[in-house]
């Protein structure tokens, strides 16, 4: 088999709500564990699979039916976790900034760095519930993934968490 | 001073307040996942705060009955840690070693640890 050919993938749409992406924790880490990682791992990863459906909530723009399209596939080789969210098309300078955010934490070789970073930069600002940053750095460095994002001409803004299995 | 509450509660998380000689002990129980975890948080952080000024006693936070925590969680978290320095206030955090996102989220907080010790980031 290609290791990169899926072996087991969970595909939900969902609806933009708070309690429904908490209610897509079990979903996840079953079917990771189902997938043969071990605890740790398919905790981490339902972790970043709620970090990045949260941001999608927060910050998506939606139309009333519109939904989140949630995505995790797991190959011999790489568990990948991809969230699908509508995006404003004026909203150039938000994917601006998330662009910056995605840039900034690749651009760290440790990834705890740029969470300690994220964390420092929030303690010397008066507190504000909104981006902070932190999110997208855990899931660099918790849940040990490369982030990635692209926007189609539907206005779809997909982001994707790419997370190497141990060999 | 006025004590705090015994217990505060906010959806799927519950903190548990216990007041001895020396500390102001919140044991952590539970799941934080609020879209704003700092509207219930910020509130419980300030009466804590105002509950140990001009009083030695410590703060202990215990983390080891939460089993999750969103990245949202640790923005009041660390703002907590910021307000204790600069008024002077002693807080421990504790964590479980055995989880390891517990492991990994508070190995990072550390950075906020002062050099007198004064803040802490401690196993339990």
């Amino acid at each position: 088999m290609r290791p990169h050919a899926p072996r087991n993938v969970l595909q939900l749409r969902i609806s933009p709500d708070w309690d429904t992406v908490k209610a897509t924790w079990d979903a996840s880490q079953a079917m990771l564990r189902e997938s043969g990682l071990d605890n740790d791992d398919a905790y981490a990863l339902s972790m970043v699979s709620q970090e990045l459906l949260e941001n999608a909530v927060k910050y998506g723009k939606f139309e009333r039916g519109d939904a989140v399209a949630f995505e995790i596939r797991v190959s011999d080789e790489f568990v990948t976790i991809e969230v699908r969210s509508p995006v404003s098309e004026s909203g150039e300078s938000a994917l601006r900034e998330f662009d910056q955010m995605v840039q900034w934490v690749r651009s760290f070789a440790d990834p705890f760095e740029a969470y300690v970073e994220r964390m420092r930069a929030v303690s010397s600002q008066p507190y504000a519930a909104g981006k902070s940053g932190l999110g997208l750095a855990r899931i660099a460095y918790e849940g040990r993934c490369l982030l990635d994002f692209y926007v189609d001409d539907s206005s779809t803004l997909a982001v994707s968490a790419v997370f190497r299995r141990a060999a | 001073m006025s004590a705090l509450p015994a217990r505060f509660a906010d959806r799927d998380l519950a903190i548990e307040v216990q007041e001895s000689g020396d500390e102001v002990r919140l044991v952590w129980s539970g799941r934080s996942t609020d879209r704003e975890p700092g509207r219930f948080l910020m509130p419980i952080f300030d009466q804590l705060l105002e509950r140990v000024r001009g009083d030695p006693k410590r703060i202990a936070m215990d983390f080891t009955k939460v089993e999750y925590m969103n990245s949202s969680t640790f923005a009041p978290l660390v703002k907590m840690l910021d307000s204790a320095r600069r008024s002077g206030a002693s807080v421990v955090l504790e964590y479980s070693p055995s989880r390891n996102w517990q492991a990994l989220s508070f190995s990072a907080l550390r950075t906020f640890e002062t050099p007198d010790g004064r803040i802490a980031v401690r196993t339990k």
